[in-house]
């Protein structure tokens, strides 16, 4: 299993390290090459369509892969290998909500999800994909199309470095003007708290696997989301709405706990039943994991 | 309900710590945090209802624990109610109550600190009964002395003890308790208790006969005699009642009394008349013994004269050693006899042998009376205004206005005599004069058969008789009756003598301050021969002194306390009292229907004290109570008897209004309330059912 291999040799690197790198490209860069040391024999390499170089042919290499001209020439079986081009467009939508920019310890959510989309952004361009960044809250704020020239990975690398939180979560609008303004399918990459009506986020995502896209959903929370390990009374105040709830945390938990696992869960059922990979993830998990998610999924559909 | 009071009122500052979780709730109350979170949609819902339900709990959470804090505090300051609450049962409720301390200001009271021993321990008392009881101060010595009513401030009781001064009076515990209890009586309903603090001198105690205190009240004592003191005292000097003036040297006696238990040999006793000391003698005092003392004295000059016997003695109390004496020297016995037949055969005259019996000289001198005589009819009031003493012989009746007289006359303490003979018909006499004799007449009587009767039975401790109680003088049952009257005696009457038939021969009565005598024969020779027997002339004098009128020199040796009282014969302008510390100052004069003043002061120490009215000038000796010195104390056993013998009995104190239960002071009272109420028994198991039901409420909230 790829996965489980990368998963288990990969060396994450910790938050705390991560948060002291301020420029987002030497952030992107330091975790998308350990990412890559962690990849030995990496069954994904040579898919580009630029001549990489000549390798002796074994038996089992597809016959296809021959380079004829050579063996006219030296009378030996050469295959020869391309660094890959791709022709995939992949749009890194990040949620910039405010609820994003909760977090219980030191690392916000958009924090946490500004790394991602960084450490994704890079990779796919080692990668030769074209990556766009979306940002958006109520509408699309930003909207960098997808290129895979290295210059635009700057530009959108500087977007993430300057993101504020802000603004309510209204997923529905802004995914459909979205779905509408890709032309060329490709890989929509979702990062967000899915803090909304999960039928608006659905409805928005099903927007995009019917125009033929596949979608992955990077559902981020916090632990303190996942736990609500709360003891004292306590007044919650909603970033976005600025409505503030006063309640007794140790009494509403089991409920709190329940609503939450209810909600994720029909993020998780509307996901497998559009074919939309899902992953929750907390942000005290690696950002590694999101890009072997991704590597996973590339493999996989192209 | 009855009110709630407390017994430890300090501990309800605890129930301040009350107020300690709901601080600390308030105080975490506005430390509320603010949290913000990513979103509240999961928490609206829920919130509202659990917050409400949150607060609410921790309302009662607070309240719990504000019950317990509460309750806690409570149950140390050990709370009751003052009144029986319906369903809690018990008897001690509190009740009104009344005590009376009573504090012993005796003479006695004066030796070794015992008067200030005991008003320590009645401000003692009066701090240990606090609020509860009404309390009232009384000093006493042979009378109650209220000092500060019952139910008044307790400062001004405390001041009412305080200012207690010992006096000169001697006890009478009896009197003092009676009138305790009568003092009291006002108070049947409450709670009542006599407070005893006394030396408890023996001489101070008389049981009273079947005398006991009112149903309902309690008698408590307090000793403050710490031992016997030995003490010598002097008993009361006796002097004769009756002098005249340059007569025969008269007997003064005292009897000294030594309550020590060691001799005293040889001890100086003095006789002093006046100033001047006349006789000195020394008596060997054996130990708890007494010794009679005798001095001779003629009183050659009529008037008031004072004089003391002193022993010299070291003992616990130097004013006892001395006692003082007056005695009033008259001129002579004035005896006025009226005559009711004045026959000329001196045999058949009863005036005659008595005018000469009285008459008679005695030795060198004028005899002790001087004799006037007037007929019935000649009677009136201004004869008897110069009379000591008067004889109604063979008398049958005067007139109305002699006898208003002579009812004045025996109402100023003057004496008359009846002497009955034929003229005295028991109808006329008995309508006449009855009221004024201590009999009426019946009639006539004779002796047994041919005998005449005699006199047999006579009393012979009594004054009239007393010369003859000795061997060889006189006898009176020589004289021989041959007629008397037989009399309807009057129940106040006593019968001196009586003659061999039965009947009585000699009966006196009191009459007013005076006194009335009558003899059912007669004094001539028609009835008996008395008249020339022996002891006529002695038993004729003794009438005489018998009869003499008190009033004319009164009571001059009186006791310290008793009120003395004076009447003046004259008007005069000015009355001044001095006293023995020489002292002056007017006593209380009181004019009577007669216009006459009455003098009257009351001693209040030992000593002779001068009345001066005008010219005349009276003198008292006023002399402590004889049993007050003697200062041996009653034992324990006998103060328990003492309080047994007046306590109500045990069975009269049932059916009484109110049972006989003691008064208990304010904190005791509390106390014993409370030990009955026990509600710090229910405050605890509240604290212990408040702590359950927050440990049970606190483990649901998950809140501790």
């Amino acid at each position: 299993m790829p996965d489980q291999q990368t998963t288990t040799s990969f060396k994450y690197l910790d938050f705390e390290t991560l948060s002291r790198i301020r420029n987002m490209q030497l952030l992107a860069k330091t975790v998308v090459e350990g990412f890559i040391l962690g990849l030995h024999r990496s069954p994904y390499r040579g898919f580009s369509v630029e001549f990489a170089e000549y390798r002796a042919y074994v038996p089992g290499d597809e016959i296809r892969h021959l380079d004829w001209k050579l063996y006219g020439k030296t009378d030996r079986y050469y295959i020869k290998q391309f660094e890959e081009e791709t022709n995939v467009n992949c749009h890194i939508l990040l949620d910039k909500s405010a609820s994003m920019g909760y977090g219980s310890k030191n690392l916000t959510k958009l924090q946490y999800g500004c790394y991602m989309a960084a450490s994704l952004a890079y990779f796919m361009m080692t990668q030769r994909d074209a990556t766009g960044l979306v940002l958006f809250d109520t509408e699309i704020r930003t909207l960098l199309p997808a290129r895979s020239r290295t210059a635009h990975l700057h530009r959108m690398l500087a977007e993430l470095e300057n993101l504020q939180p802000g603004g309510s979560t209204r997923s529905g609008k802004p995914f459909h003007d979205l779905a509408e303004g890709v032309k060329k399918r490709g890989l929509i990459v979702l990062i967000s708290d899915l803090l909304d009506e999960p039928d608006d986020v659905l409805s928005g995502l099903q927007h995009f696997k019917f125009l033929g896209n596949d979608v992955i959903v990077f559902h981020i929370v916090d632990p303190a989301e996942l736990e609500f390990p709360f003891d004292q009374i306590t007044e919650f105040v909603d970033p976005e709405t600025d409505e503030r709830v006063l309640t007794a945390p140790q009494s509403v938990r089991p409920h709190y706990l329940s609503e939450m696992d209810e909600f994720y869960g029909r993020y998780r059922q509307g996901c497998a039943d559009l074919k939309v990979d899902y992953t929750l993830f907390d942000t005290s998990m690696p950002l590694e994991l999101a890009l072997s998610e991704y590597l996973f999924k590339r493999s996989r559909s192209y | 309900m009855g009110s709630l009071d407390v017994i430890n009122q300090w501990f309800l500052v605890g129930a301040g710590m009350a107020l300690v979780p709901l601080i600390i709730h308030l105080v975490q109350r506005r430390r509320i945090r603010q949290v913000v979170f990513s979103s509240v949609r999961f928490l609206r819902t829920m919130s509202q209802r659990v917050v409400r339900r949150r607060r609410l709990t921790e309302l009662l959470l607070i309240l719990l624990r504000m019950v317990a804090l509460a309750a806690l505090a409570l149950a140390f300051a050990r709370p009751f109610f003052r009144e029986r609450p319906k369903g809690l049962s018990g008897d001690a409720m509190l009740e009104n109550q009344a005590a009376l301390i009573l504090v012993d200001n005796s003479y006695s009271m004066r030796v070794g600190g015992r008067l200030e021993s005991a008003k320590q321990q009645a401000l003692e008392l009066l701090g240990d009964l606090g609020q509860g009881p009404k309390v009232g101060i009384a000093s006493f010595s042979r009378q109650l002395q209220p000092l500060s009513q019952i139910g008044s401030d307790p400062a001004e009781a405390r001041k009412a003890i305080q200012a207690i001064q010992p006096s000169w009076r001697g006890t009478d515990l009896s009197l003092v308790l009676a009138a305790a209890d009568r003092y009291l009586s006002d108070r049947a309903k409450d709670r009542r208790q006599i407070f005893l603090i006394s030396d408890f001198q023996r001489s101070a105690w008389d049981s009273g006969g079947n005398w006991r205190l009112s149903n309902g009240t309690v008698l408590s004592v307090k000793n403050v005699s710490e031992k016997e003191l030995p003490n010598v005292l002097i008993e009361r000097v006796q002097v004769p009642r009756l002098i005249v003036a340059g007569g025969s040297p008269q007997v003064v006696s005292a009897k000294i009394v030594n309550t020590t238990n060691q001799l005293i040999p040889r001890a100086a006793v003095a006789f002093t008349i006046g100033q001047k000391v006349v006789e000195r003698t020394s008596v060997n005092l054996r130990p708890r013994a007494a010794v009679p003392v005798r001095f001779r004295y003629t009183f050659k000059d009529p008037g008031d004269v004072t004089g003391s016997i002193s022993v010299t003695a070291k003992d616990a109390m130097s004013e006892d050693n001395v006692a003082y004496f007056c005695v009033h020297v008259t001129p002579q016995v004035r005896v006025l006899v009226v005559n009711g037949d004045p026959a000329r055969q001196f045999a058949r005259n009863d005036g005659f042998f008595l005018s000469v019996a009285l008459a008679a000289p005695i030795k060198d001198r004028s005899g002790f009376f001087s004799v006037s005589e007037v007929s019935p009819a000649q009677l009136e009031a201004k004869h008897l205004d110069e009379t000591d003493a008067v004889f109604f012989t063979n008398v049958a009746g005067i007139s109305s206005t002699a006898h208003q007289a002579v009812k004045e006359f025996l109402e100023r303490g003057g004496g008359i005599c009846f002497v009955c003979g034929e003229n005295c018909q028991p109808d006329r006499f008995n309508e006449a004069l009855a009221d004024l004799a201590p009999c009426k007449l019946r009639r006539k009587a004779m002796g047994q058969g041919e005998q005449p009767a005699v006199i047999s039975v006579v009393d012979l401790k009594h004054e009239i008789f007393v010369p003859f109680a000795g061997p060889h003088t006189g006898n009176l049952a020589l004289a021989e009756f041959a007629q008397y009257y037989e009399v309807e005696r009057l129940q106040a009457a006593s019968v001196l003598a009586r003659f061999s038939t039965g009947h009585p021969a000699l009966l006196e009565i009191r009459l007013g301050k005076g006194k009335s005598i009558l003899f059912p024969s007669a004094m001539d020779l028609e009835w008996n021969n008395l008249c020339l027997k022996s002891v006529f002339v002695p038993f004729v004098h003794q009438l005489a002194k018998r009869l003499w009128a008190e009033h004319s020199a009164g009571q001059r040796n009186v006791i310290v306390g008793d009120k003395v009282t004076y009447q003046i014969v004259h008007k005069v302008d000015k009355v001044e009292l001095q006293t023995p510390d020489g002292q002056k100052a007017p006593p209380g004069i009181q004019t009577g229907s007669d216009g006459l003043p009455t003098v009257s002061f009351t001693p209040e120490r030992p000593g002779v004290y001068e009345l001066t009215c005008g010219q005349t000038q009276v003198r008292f000796a006023a002399n402590l109570d004889a049993r007050e010195p003697d200062l041996r104390p009653l034992s324990g056993d006998d103060i328990k008897e003492l309080v047994s013998s007046v306590q109500p009995r045990a069975d009269e104190s049932v059916k009484g209004a109110v049972k006989a239960r003691p008064v208990v002071g304010e904190k005791a009272a509390r106390e014993r309330v409370e030990n009955q109420q026990k509600l710090w028994w229910y405050l605890i198991g509240l604290v212990l059912l408040a702590l359950v039901a927050e440990m049970i409420l606190a483990a649901r909230a998950g809140t501790s």
